[in-house]
């Protein structure tokens, strides 16, 4: 069974939960570095994602500072797995 | 100008080591228990994961109080900053602690500790600048120093969170998860100690400028009091916990007001941020201090060799001083080498200050 969510269902999912608008986000966009998002904001959706879709981000994934594509193509890899 | 020289350097990092689990374990243990059960395992889950995000390993901490407490820190990285800078404790003109986990009311800490070193005469007393203490005591050193005053001064810090909070017998509790939030700042501190003898401007390790920027009116932001007491704020009418932070809010006012600060104190300084070889900023996490690089468009390159947070967590005041101890041991700055420190404190306070190594 295929488990990826789509790229715009993934936007939607931070939009919702960092209340940013949804034209803000796209691939290259970096959530932390470019949209003013503090990072302890950003540390609970993580913690939200990873609980709601059942993935775990590992340390070295550097998750944190990577643009909205990376975690897309990471998460998605982790809900593969 | 500061006009002064930084003639010696001590650290000392307790051996103990705590993990995230570990930590968030014995806070669950001592102030989550009157959570709900799914409560209590979503906020441990979720203490764990943030901690994970932030980028912090492990915590140093004193196992053994008898062995490593505050004073016996202090003490040690006193008596060491002294033989390396091959003078006695009877040169010392001057003696300032300024670690924020102070646990002296009366007598200061200061006496305390100049007794232990041995100084006999000269001066000693404790300032509170928070997390900015050290850097706030090299521009007091400063005004003693280029007025002729003293010759030798020496600051320490000690910060030993969990032998304060060990130390009492409150156990404030989390009563929701909502609160949650606010009650694990202590979840990321640290213990270190250093310290740091100053002279004047002698051509070598030269602290060139300190400047800095405060703001009063959120100084509720952070607050680590004594249990209970009353507070003037709308938010806490009274206390119920040790230590209490909007750490969101406070994270969010340093990425955005923070760069600010920086671009000021450059231009005022005239000092061209491209020629800067280091930045070392206070350790909230790496995910902070790359933002406000990003947003001062320094390449992450010039983020200064050592990183304590991620083994030692935070610090307090004690976080500057030891990376720059750690980075001389190792041989990471060379003569000429260009440093800026940027510090931030609870009240809310954003400093700098600019070295010539």
């Amino acid at each position: 069974m295929d488990n990826n969510i789509t790229f715009e269902d993934f936007k939607k999912i931070f939009s919702e939960y960092l209340g940013i608008d949804i034209k803000k986000l796209n691939r290259d966009v970096n959530i932390l570095f470019e949209l003013g998002v503090d990072s302890l904001s950003l540390v609970n959706s993580m913690i939200r994602l990873e609980k709601e879709y059942n993935v775990r981000f590992e340390g070295e994934d550097k998750i944190m500072t990577r643009t909205l594509g990376e975690a897309y193509d990471l998460f998605n890899k982790y809900r593969n797995e | 100008m500061l006009n002064l020289s930084i003639k010696a350097l001590s650290y000392y990092i307790p051996k103990g080591r705590m993990t995230n689990t570990e930590v968030v374990d014995k806070f669950a243990k001592e102030h989550y228990q009157n959570l709900q059960k799914d409560d209590l395992e979503l906020l441990t889950y979720g203490c764990k994961r943030k901690l994970d995000f932030l980028e912090i390993k492990t915590r140093s901490y004193c196992k053994d109080y008898n062995e490593e407490n505050s004073i016996q820190m202090a003490t040690k990285v006193a008596k060491d900053v002294i033989k390396k800078a091959n003078i006695t404790a009877e040169d010392i003109d001057l003696l300032l602690f300024v670690g924020v986990c102070n646990p002296f009311r009366e007598p200061s800490y200061s006496i305390i500790l100049s007794n232990e070193i041995g100084i006999k005469g000269g001066n000693y007393y404790d300032i509170n600048d928070t997390c900015n203490g050290f850097l706030k005591a090299m521009e007091l050193a400063s005004l003693y120093i280029n007025t002729g005053k003293y010759r030798n001064i020496l600051l320490v810090t000690s910060e030993s969170t969990l032998e304060m909070i060990d130390s009492s017998k409150y156990r404030g509790d989390v009563k929701s998860l909502e609160e949650a939030d606010y009650k694990m700042n202590l979840l990321f501190a640290g213990s270190g100690a250093a310290a740091m003898i100053l002279t004047k401007d002698v051509g070598s390790k030269t602290i060139k400028y300190y400047g800095e920027q405060r703001d009063n009116s959120n100084w509720d932001m952070s607050l680590y009091v004594s249990p209970k007491i009353t507070m003037p704020s709308d938010k806490l009418n009274v206390m119920d916990f040790i230590s209490w932070a909007d750490g969101r809010g406070i994270a969010a006012k340093i990425i955005k007001e923070m760069p600010g600060f920086v671009y000021k104190f450059l231009v005022e300084k005239d000092i061209d941020k491209d020629s800067i070889d280091y930045i070392f900023a206070h350790q909230l996490g790496r995910n902070i201090t790359n933002s406000i690089l990003n947003k001062i468009e320094v390449n992450i390159d010039k983020v200064f060799p050592v990183n304590t947070f991620y083994e030692y967590g935070n610090m307090g005041s004690a976080n500057i001083p030891v990376g720059l101890a750690i980075a001389e041991e190792n041989g990471l700055l060379n003569k000429g080498d260009s440093v800026l420190l940027l510090g931030s404190a609870c009240g809310l306070t954003y400093s700098a200050a600019y070295i010539i190594w």
